[in-house]
């Protein structure tokens, strides 16, 4: 059944959009990230124009944050205080990823720095997360405990830094500097990429600051749902690239999708969940270090410039 | 291009010696596209009638059409990629006005077989004549980029050239089917019909449809253009309670 998507002024299958936001928004509740880093991708290689591609996402990931949030609030994992700072933070992030992606944008450079952007930060990410994982894997097998939900309490540099706040939920007793900066990197490069950014929030607050397990996943939903909810309201007003339509059908997918993630989620270790995303992330990225390595079938891109039709 | 409309309108009234006149018209003069729009077909039809006062006796066969459609134009850039630093990234890059969102050709023959490809290219009808390749900054590249861009427009299903669309019913009347595809740009078309006799223009009649979206498509398309800050919350709060529904419902 066709489906006519009034901003991206074409039809797609209505179950393709519905299961692709299933498929995602399962990952998006398994692992608490947005799942924007797929869906994108996903979307514009169906045809859609990557500027609607991006921005319907945001919508939707703000759906699939919703629910996943509020699973996790219900189970007491989030922590309110340190999501506060990072949604702050990343909001003002947020602002400048905007403005340079229109810099970008103007340039025709748009393409090369998302691929750029996706193949380092996804790259670096999901080998950092793999090696750990599978390390902590091979430690459980060796000793046949369960792993710690709180990382060793070992201190890094990180805590050494001055203007210490107290977090209480998340027992941590950090700088504000490097939660303001992940929180600001986080709303940059999310808006700046067109993804959420939970897969790099997640490890930045894992192996940066020691966020206990618990508490990562839905401080990190939160922190998301917040920043897409901007992020959408800005793309609306400056690019009007928003469907709704498109957005409401994938988040119609991706809601249901979210809550067998987050259940599925309850039978999984926090190091397999780890070494699963890390595989994921490492995917994509590989995908996109294939089309800037390899000849392109085709040399030749369109754009459009200035709007065609009204009426 | 008004320029040279008014000079084929002149070149056809000067050839009305001939006393043949075009009269035509399409099937519908607006396509409606709703929420289950998968592409649409027009027909245009027409016939060639002796002028006024004309008797039907000058009116001969072996006429030949060729129908031109035109989507609302735009600004289109073609890019090129190259290899720098061992990666592919977009190099050299071409702007064109006013190029055509939408460019169908149909035609009761081939093209070569109907007139020179001079007499096709002043009256527009090739894809890069020269009232449809207008650049920004005319380059080296210009023409060669041009080419790819239509290259491209013509993989998307934008731009096509059906050399036996046109049927002639009768002697003189013709009807031609032209697709339109799902991913088919809103705004006013322009369908231009040139009847050709011996490789000959000898007549034209335009004709203007609008495609649009209808009812609550246009609707959203309307509330995302003139209320943009309203659109961007009311898409907020339709996810968020998207999300906070189904966490209601699978409340376990």
């Amino acid at each position: 059944m066709q489906l006519y998507l009034p901003i991206a002024e074409l039809s797609l299958n209505l179950f393709m959009l519905v299961g692709l936001g299933g498929a995602v928004g399962f990952l998006s509740g398994l692992f608490g990230v947005g799942g924007g880093f797929l869906l994108t991708p996903m979307l514009i290689f169906s045809g859609i124009p990557a500027p609607v591609a991006v921005a319907s996402v945001t919508g939707q990931v703000v759906a699939a944050s919703t629910s996943g949030a509020l699973s996790y609030w219900r189970r007491g994992g989030i922590d309110l205080k340190l999501a506060l700072f990072l949604i702050v933070s990343g909001v003002c992030g947020a602002f400048g990823g905007v403005w340079t992606f229109g810099q970008l944008r103007s340039a025709g450079q748009l393409d090369l720095v998302i691929s750029l952007g996706y193949l380092i930060f996804l790259g670096s990410i999901g080998s950092l997360m793999l090696v750990e994982a599978v390390r902590s894997i091979i430690k459980h097998r060796q000793q046949g405990n369960p792993p710690p939900t709180k990382l060793p309490g070992k201190h890094t540099w990180v805590h050494g830094l001055p203007m210490r706040v107290r977090f209480k939920r998340s027992n941590l007793y950090v700088s504000i500097f490097p939660v303001i900066l992940i929180g600001g990197g986080i709303g940059f490069l999310g808006s700046l990429l067109g993804i959420g950014g939970g897969f790099i929030l997640v490890p930045a607050l894992i192996y940066l600051l020691r966020v206990p397990g618990s508490i990562v996943i839905g401080t990190s939903l939160l922190q998301v749902l917040a920043i897409m909810a901007a992020t959408t309201i800005l793309h609306a007003v400056n690019s009007q690239t928003v469907d709704i339509v498109l957005a409401f059908t994938l988040m119609t997918g991706s809601v249901i999708g979210a809550q067998f993630g987050v259940s599925a989620g309850q039978y999984l270790r926090g190091d397999q969940l780890r070494a699963l995303l890390a595989i994921i992330v490492l995917a994509v990225a590989l995908r996109f270090a294939l089309s800037l390595l390899l000849t392109p079938s085709d040399p030749f891109s369109v754009a459009v410039m200035t709007s065609v039709g009204g009426g | 291009m008004r320029l040279l409309l008014a000079l084929l309108t002149l070149a056809a009234v000067t050839i009305e010696a001939s006393a043949q006149r075009l009269v035509m018209s399409t099937s519908e003069p607006v396509v409606s596209i709703s929420s289950n729009f998968a592409g649409d077909t027009i027909t245009i039809f027409g016939t060639i009638e002796p002028d006024v006062g004309g008797s039907a006796e000058q009116v001969t066969n072996n006429y030949n059409i060729v129908i031109s459609i035109k989507g609302p134009s735009g600004t289109y850039v073609a890019r090129k990629k190259t290899r720098q630093y061992g990666i592919w990234l977009n190099g050299e890059q071409e702007a064109y006005e006013g190029f055509p969102s939408y460019f169908a050709l149909v035609s009761s023959a081939p093209l070569e077989k109907i007139a020179d490809p001079g007499v096709l290219s002043v009256a527009g009808l090739a894809f890069d004549s020269a009232p449809h390749i207008r650049p920004v900054r005319r380059t080296q590249n210009t023409d060669p980029f041009a080419q790819e861009l239509i290259r491209l427009m013509k993989k998307r299903g934008l731009y096509s050239l059906d050399e036996h669309g046109v049927q002639f019913l009768s002697d003189t009347f013709f009807s031609a089917r032209i697709a339109l595809p799902a991913h088919v740009p809103n705004g006013t078309y322009l369908a231009n019909t040139y009847v050709f006799q011996e490789g000959q223009l000898i007549d034209n009649a335009p004709q203007r449809f609008t495609v649009r979206t209808v009812g609550f498509e246009r609707f959203v398309a309307n509330s995302a253009k003139e209320y943009s800050l309203l659109y961007g919350v009311v898409c907020v709060i339709l996810a968020i309670f998207t999300g906070w529904l189904s966490g209601v419902v699978f409340r376990r």
